[in-house]
Order: C-alpha cells, then sequence, then structure tokens
C-alpha cells in the first residue's frame, strides 16, 4: 500500500483546519496538513459548522456531507483532539466490524450490510446489541439496540447517521499532523438538545476504548478476509488522487 | 563458546576478514549507530512481573509476558494482524490475546485464535528466545542464539539499582576496551596483557597500578596493582572478571533505549561478601566516575596509536550483525 495510512502522502479530500473564528478578517493564520504547511484566510476557507474546510487539490471532486434537515436544528462541535495514530486508521475503524466484539462489547444483529459509492463513498449499515456492564448501565445503554449507518468519505470524513435508540447524526474529520498522528474534529447534529443525553453515551460506547488501541498501534496492512470491509476502504483511500501541494 | 588468543595484528587480519564477509550479506551498521541494535543476549527485565510489558530495544519494541503456566515469553510487541500493541492485550489459557480482534497468539509465536474467520490465519508472532536467570529475564535478539547466556559463578550477588546513561551502548562498552583512557580519567596506568576475539566476544585483560585516590585509600586499595579481564558478549553483555586487587565479576548490561542511550544494570558477583564495599570503590574509581565524559561524546574515528585496541574494539562491534525485529 502506497496511500494508505502513509504519513508522508496526503489524498485529496476535505480537511478541517480549526475554528472558522481563529481566523481573523485581513488576517493569515498557518495550519498543517500532513508535512504540508498552508496559510489560511477568509475567502480561502469554507466555514461550516463553526470549522474552516480546506479542499486539499485542485477542485472539490465532492461536497461536505449534509445531514438531514430534522437532524440539523441543533449542532455541537467538540473540541479539537489529538490521536497518535494515521486519520485512514481512525476513520477505518469504524468500518472495522470485526473490531467491536472484542473492544467494544457489542455484538451484530444480522450481517452488517455494505454499500459503495465509488469512487468516494463506502457505508456500512449496522443493527447491534449492546452488551450490559456497569457504565452502560449509568448511561442507560445496557441491552439496547442500535442502528446507525457509518459513511467513509473519502481520505479525512467519516459520518455516523444514528436511526435509534435516537436519531441524530455525527460528522468526524480528521486531518493527518506532521508528526503521523491526526487531529480530530467531532460535530453533532441533534434534532434537538435532550437527544445528546442518548448520543453522547453512544459515542462513548462505540468509541471510546477504541483511542487506547489506536495509540499503541503501528499499522501494517495484514488484512484476512474478516477485515473484507476495512480493507475495501483502505482500497478506495489507495485509489485517490495524492494532493499534489503545487497545484 | 571457544575464545581464540590472538596478536593485535592477528586480530586485525581476522576482524577485516569477517568484515568484508558480513558486509556482502548487509547485516552490520556503523558503530554507535542510533538505528541499529546488535544481536545478542540483553537484559529485558527484572523476573517479577506479573503482566504484559513492553520494553523499548532502541527503535523497536519487545514483549515480555508470562503465560497461564509461568513461563516468560518474549515477542515482537506488535500484532502480526494489523499491528496493535499487545502490551493493551491480555494473557489468556489460548496464549497472548490482542486487545483490537481477540486474535491469540501461542507460546511459539503461532496463531491460536482469530475470531470472525472460518479458519485460522497463517500468521506467527515473532519470538525470542528466553531465559531466567540471576533474578532477571534474557532475551536473545536475533535468530537461534550463537552462543549460551553467560553464566556467572555461584557468588555472592549484589544488584544495583539500574541506571540510565545518555549516551549510545556502543560508546558506554567501548569505554573497558579504551586502554588511552584509563591514565586521564581515572589515573591508572595499564597495559594490554591479551586480546581475544572471535565473531561474538571481545576480551581484553589489562594490568596496572590503581592510583592514590581517597576513596580507594579509604578502603585499603590505594596503589594496589590492578588485574582485570574486560569480556563483551554479543551487542548486551559485559563481564568484567577482576583478578586483582580482590577477585569478583561484575556483569554489566546495556540494552538502548528509544533515544539510543543506554539503559543499563550493574550486577556484582562476589566470593567473600566481605569485600562488598572495596569492590564498590573499584567499580566507582574504574568504571562509573567517567559517565558524565562519556554522555558528551559525539563520536568521530579519531584513532590514533595508542588506540589500538579500542580500533580493534569498534571492528569487533560493527562486525557483528544487527538485530531486525521483522
Amino acid at each position: 500500500m502506497n496511500r494508505f495510512a502513509n504519513p508522508s502522502v496526503v489524498c485529496e479530500g476535505w480537511y478541517a483546519v480549526g475554528s472558522a473564528r481563529a481566523i481573523r478578517r485581513g488576517k493569515i493564520k498557518r495550519a498543517s496538513i500532513g508535512n504540508r504547511e498552508i496559510a489560511l484566510y477568509r475567502g480561502a476557507v469554507l466555514e461550516r459548522w463553526g470549522l474552516a474546510w480546506v479542499w486539499a487539490g485542485e477542485s472539490p471532486a465532492y461536497e461536505l456531507p449534509l445531514p438531514e434537515p430534522k437532524n440539523r436544528a441543533h449542532v455541537l462541535r467538540l473540541p479539537t483532539q489529538r490521536i497518535a495514530c494515521h486519520p485512514h486508521v481512525v476513520l477505518g475503524n469504524g468500518l472495522d466490524v470485526t473490531h467491536v466484539i472484542g473492544v467494544h462489547r457489542f455484538h451484530f444483529e444480522g450481517q452488517p450490510a455494505v454499500e459503495a459509492e465509488p469512487p468516494h463513498r463506502l457505508s456500512v449499515q449496522v443493527r447491534a446489541h449492546f452488551n450490559t456492564t456497569l457504565m452502560r448501565r449509568i448511561l442507560g445503554l445496557a441491552g439496547r439496540t442500535a442502528r446507525w449507518r457509518f459513511t467513509n468519505i473519502g481520505p479525512s470524513l467519516a459520518w455516523v447517521k444514528v436511526e435509534s435508540p435516537t436519531p441524530f447524526e455525527l460528522l468526524w474529520a480528521a486531518r493527518p499532523l506532521p508528526d503521523g498522528g491526526c487531529a480530530t474534529n467531532t460535530l453533532f447534529f441533534l434534532p434537538r438538545w435532550s437527544a445528546l443525553l442518548r448520543a453522547v453515551p453512544m459515542m462513548i460506547a462505540t468509541t471510546w476504548a477504541d483511542r487506547r488501541v489506536l495509540e499503541g498501534l503501528r499499522f501494517r496492512p495484514g488484512f484476512v478476509a474478516s477485515d473484507a470491509i476495512f480493507a475495501r476502504y483502505a482500497r478506495l483511500v489507495e485509489g485517490l488522487p495524492e494532493w499534489s501541494s503545487s497545484c | 563458546m571457544e575464545l581464540v588468543m590472538l596478536t593485535l595484528s592477528e586480530a586485525k587480519g581476522k576482524h577485516l576478514a569477517g568484515e568484508t564477509l558480513r558486509s556482502a550479506q548487509g547485516d552490520v551498521a556503523p558503530f554507535a549507530d542510533r538505528d541499529s541494535v546488535k544481536q545478542g543476549w540483553y537484559l529485558i527485565a527484572r523476573n517479577r512481573i506479573s503482566k504484559i510489558r513492553a520494553v523499548n530495544v532502541g527503535l523497536h519494541r519487545v514483549l515480555v509476558y508470562r503465560d497461564l503456566d509461568g513461563r516468560v515469553h518474549v515477542t515482537q510487541a506488535q500484532c502480526a494482524h494489523l499491528g496493535a500493541d499487545l502490551a493493551r492485550g491480555f494473557v489468556t489459557s489460548n496464549g497472548l490475546r490482542c486487545a483490537f480482534h481477540g486474535w491469540c497468539w501461542g507460546a511459539d509465536g503461532a496463531c491460536t485464535a482469530a475470531p470472525g474467520n472460518r479458519s485460522i490465519p497463517n500468521r506467527r508472532l515473532r519470538t525470542y528466545v528466553t531465559e531466567e536467570r540471576i533474578g532477571f529475564i534474557w532475551a536473545w535478539l536475533g535468530g537461534l542464539p550463537e552462543f549460551p547466556l553467560p553464566e556467572p559463578p555461584p557468588w555472592h550477588q549484589w544488584t544495583l539499582l539500574p541506571q540510565s546513561v545518555r549516551a549510545h551502548p556502543d560508546t558506554t562498552f567501548a569505554n573497558g576496551f579504551d586502554l588511552a583512557h584509563f591514565g586521564p580519567s581515572h589515573g591508572i596506568e595499564v597495559k594490554t596483557k591479551s586480546l581475544r576475539v572471535d565473531s561474538w566476544a571481545i576480551s581484553h585483560r589489562i594490568e596496572g597500578r590503581l592510583p592514590l585516590r581517597p576513596p580507594l585509600v579509604a578502603v585499603g586499595l590505594g596503589g594496589a596493582t590492578l588485574d582485570a579481564t574486560f569480556t563483551q558478549y554479543g551487542g548486551g553483555i559485559v563481564h568484567v572478571h577482576v583478578q586483582h586487587p580482590i577477585e569478583y565479576l561484575i556483569v554489566f548490561t546495556i540494552r538502548p533505549d528509544a533515544n539510543g542511550h543506554s539503559k543499563t544494570q550493574t550486577i556484582l558477583f562476589l566470593p567473600r561478601r566481605r569485600d562488598i564495599v572495596r569492590a564498590l570503590a573499584l567499580l566507582w574509581a574504574t568504571a562509573l566516575d567517567d559517565i558524565p565524559l562519556m554522555e558528551s561524546i559525539a563520536w568521530t574515528r579519531g584513532f590514533a596509536e595508542s588506540d589500538a585496541v579500542l580500533e580493534q574494539y569498534v571492528r569487533f562491534v560493527e562486525n557483528m550483525p544487527q538485530w531486525r525485529d521483522q
């Protein structure tokens, strides 16, 4: 593999480069995508949901995803996080269906359904049952069934549309950092603020344990049959054009 | 292992031949190279480990754990599936279980479970030959051991606290083979009595007179004759057998850390327990008091005539095969 999880390669795509408010009118702000430095100024970036977005490449090959109108009533942006793991692996983790049993302790009800919209999107539709743990009892998730669709878009975005137990949407943006890790931005799209009471525990239940594993990972593409969906995402990234910053 | 007694010129000739051969195999690295680790026995951890522990060896990491039967194993630290850190895993009856996808690895490195797969994939975890001795866990970092783990005599054991020295292991070990520094650094005028070299060991016997420094005078060793043999085995162990003024053995072990510096452990073996104070005074005066100097060395090959033994030592080290963890 030449592009997937390669810290010296940046693939074309949308990258969130920080808070839009941090870019002041008439001022230039520096940021990085991978090991390349870029200059940001108002007019050169797309501002959406409080974040500044940059298309790494000549002209956008796809748009930022738009949540359903009913879920756009409230948007919550979490502070930027740094994860010591390549963004392709962090985002690919959502399509890595075999790790959920061991790491997250829930099981699938039926086979996850995969849908591809080449060349930029790969989705998996999941119906899962949360095993009971003390924390899940406290969070109100124990024994519940959840349905969601996890879609990876290009090299830098993951969009999660949760249908039950509470409808909401989640957008993750992961930008590679010069040290090989990534900066992630998380946006909750909620039909009402009270949905947060279920949305946050669900996010914790499905991602909390990942960080510890991802930060110790030295990724090697040793895919086997059970990693078919994750491997398919790796191939999708392999097929994306590399961003040449000189364009 | 058999050591061969050679003169300096014979040793030089032998090493040059070996150097040419190994260079052709492409598995050697320059002296004090931060990115390489020489093959050999390395002290990995104290044997009191109760759970899985990852240990840095240069830029690589190995994992040490005790299985449910109490046996110790040293393996590669990353899962042979997608590279997850096995130190975050668990020891089960099925072997070492990765926290990521639940793959299990037996003591021989074979995959014993891979949830979600119809058949067990043909993957192996790299394992290393491991020994538990004198209170420590040792592993041969390389393929199969080229020599047995050197056995200290059954004397009284004193284990000193582990130390970090901000110098490359090659530079730290080289100190014992650097004849010309004994005078200026330690006040000991020494000469080489013999030099023995083979592929995996270099042994240097020195004779000299200890200085009249207060710590040595206080324990009755000021001005005494010194007779000691420094022997390095592979990349990670040096034995210093002091024959005179008191007999004892110093076992120095070094493991490079992630910054290329030395993690050292010193263990003393004494025939008579009462000699410990004199042994420590001698150790301080001949080996430990120049650590600050070692930590400031920016290594260059400025060999002169007086560095003949050191030059042989550097050739010996450069001739040793590197360990690769893949």
